[in-house]
Parts: structure tokens; sequence; C-alpha cells
């Protein structure tokens, strides 16, 4: 059982690191700040925060000291990428709307304030070792924020640009890469909040069985998702232009 | 926010071309653009056009309007014709993720 969440996991973290950095070097051709703000945020959450919390807590090798380091390090890159993500909603879906403003400011401002309490109680070796803490449970359900709001708004676009494909007023592939997209943070997102319950209560995903049987799917899912929203083979291209002119009205 | 010159275009076009009111030329428009995924704030000529040819004829034969589709292909053929100040967004959703796929907006 917890093979198949290692391959959950581990196929989450190689299409995040791998699609963040192809979106990072577009960002250096087009200088934009939606690709780098999803580059980064994918590659610092996904690629790099996740394993390093990982192996913070699961190396007994390493000394307490380092593994106390790589966690700090861990939730600082977290916190950048979660920023990032909010700021990639706010910019590309919301802009000059003041409320998502206020959201992305709130957002960090709540990651630093439970990062500091987690600080004094109980501290970090306790989150770090044993996975535990208000102001660890307080980080990881902020996670989900960014999360949460990218879900409705990819799956919202996605069924907006929908309608309009029908009638060939947008590309169908566009289309689908919102729909993807939408899965992929959807699929994330659960994965976050259902971690954080049932952390709530005791259990810890990242070592017991039902743990798995939610991380190995969603994982899987949210690793595919990406990785053919922003790297699509071509003949899945080909199925998804084919289909959009079968359904053209 | 403010419509878009097109619609405000279409919407002159059908009041005076169809006995129904302001008010129930609008709500008419707007019900069509929302069967086809656009908004009134930034609907584009040659997207109106579209809208005019297979959405159009139908909402306003539901409201009695005689010769619906002469009158929309009427218009279609006319805004074709017209220039709004019309410039693709780069900052629009579409534009970014159509450049998250690698393809220059």
């Amino acid at each position: 059982m917890q093979l198949l969440a290692a391959i959950g996991g581990l196929s989450f973290v190689a299409a995040s690191l791998l699609v963040g950095v192809r979106l990072l070097l577009l960002a250096r051709r087009t200088r934009q700040f939606p690709e780098f703000a999803i580059g980064m945020g994918l590659a610092l959450m996904g690629g790099v925060g996740y394993p390093l919390t990982a192996i913070a807590r699961m190396a007994p090798a390493l000394s307490d000291d380092l593994r106390v380091a790589l966690f700090v390090l861990s939730l600082a890159l977290t916190w950048i990428g979660t920023v990032l993500l909010a700021c990639f909603n706010m910019r590309v879906f919301r802009p000059g709307e003041g409320w998502a403003r206020v959201l992305v400011a709130a957002l960090a401002v709540l990651l630093v304030g439970s990062f500091v309490l987690q600080s004094f109680s109980p501290g970090l070796r306790v989150g770090a070792f044993r996975n535990q803490g208000l102001g660890l449970r307080l980080f990881m359900s902020g996670l989900a924020v960014p999360l949460a709001w990218g879900t409705y708004e990819s799956l919202r676009y996605w069924a907006l640009l929908q309608k309009r494909a029908r009638l060939g007023l947008a590309d169908p592939v566009v289309a689908d890469r919102m729909r993807l997209w939408g899965i992929a943070e959807g699929s994330a997102c659960v994965i976050n909040v259902s971690t954080t319950i049932a952390a709530l209560f005791g259990v810890d995903f990242a070592v017991a069985n039902v743990g798995a049987l939610v991380i190995a799917p969603l994982g899987l899912l949210a690793a595919v998702s990406t990785w053919f929203a922003f790297i699509p083979p071509a003949a899945y291209l080909r199925r998804v232009i084919s289909r959009a002119a079968a359904s053209e009205v | 926010m403010a419509d878009s010159p097109a619609f405000a275009w279409v919407c002159d076009q059908l009041q005076r071309a169809t006995p129904l009111s302001d008010l129930e030329v609008r709500g008419t428009v707007r019900l069509a653009l929302k069967q086809a995924g656009l908004e009134a704030r930034n609907v584009s000529g040659a997207e109106m056009a579209v809208l005019l040819d297979k959405v159009m004829p139908v909402e306003l034969q539901q409201r009695a309007v005689g010769n619906a589709t002469q009158v929309c292909e009427d218009l279609a053929s006319r805004i074709r014709q017209e220039h709004f100040s019309e410039a693709p967004d780069p900052k629009s959703v579409e534009a970014v993720f159509r450049r998250l796929g690698g393809t220059a907006s």
C-alpha cells in the first residue's frame, strides 16, 4: 500500500518539478508574470517543498538539526510557492478586484503567523518529526486556499470556453488546458484537505494505509493532468481537436 | 463595467429593426451571450457576427419577431463591415492559458 502512495506522490513531485521548470523557461522567454508565478509555484510547492517535508519526517538517519533545517526550508519554499499561486489566480482571473488582493495578502500573513505559532508552541521539532502542532495545521490548511480558488476559477472559465468552442469562437486546446489545470489543482487540494483533517484526528497520511488510498490515485491524477495541460502529447491534442470539431454547431 | 462597442451596436440596430424595446433587446442579447459563453463587456464584432448567425435567430423567434432570420443575417453581414476599436488583450485568461501551452499570443 505504501508503494502505491509512493508512486502517486513521486509522480506528483516529478510532474510538478518538470512542468514548473518548463514554465519558468517559458517565462524567461516571454517576460510575463503569470508563467513565472505558476511555474515557480509548481516547482517550489510540489517539486521541492513537498519532498523536503517527507525527507525531514521520514529520514531518521539524518541528524535532528538537519531534519529541522530541511523542514523549515520546505515551509519557506512552500510559502513562496503558495503565495505565487495565489498571485497567479489574482492576476489572471481577478485583475483589479480588491477582494482578491486582500485574500492574497491575508493568506501570506496567515502562513507566516502559523509558522511563528508553531515555532513557539509546540516547536518546529514536533512539527518536523511528529507532524503535530496547531501552527502546522493552520499552515497546511492555508495551502488549500489558492488550490481551491484556482480550481473554481479554472473550471468556471473552462465551462465558458467550452460554450464558445462549440460556436468556433474558442480554441478547444486552451479550453482543455483549463479543465486539466482545474483537475490538477482540485486533486492537490483534496489531498491537502484530507491530510489536514486526518492529522486533526491523529492519523498520519504519510504512513497510514488510508492515506495511501487517497494520495496514490489523486497524486497520479494531479501529475497526469498537470503534464497533459502543459506538455500534452501530440496524439492527445489531436483527440481534443477532433472531439471539439465533432461537437461544433 | 461598460458594455463593448459591438454589444451596444447590435442592441441599437436590433431596436430599430424589431418591435422589441431597449430593455427587451438588451436582455435578449445578454441571454444569447450567456448561451455562447461570452460577456457584454468584452464581446468583439467578430464574435457578435457568429452570435447573430448561430444563436440570435432562435432567441428572436422565441420573442415573436417575425423576420428574425433575415434581420440577423442582415446585421451579421453589416457588423462584419464595422470597425470597432478592438485589440486582442494579452492579459486575458484565454491569452495567458494559450501562452502556457508554449504558444505566443
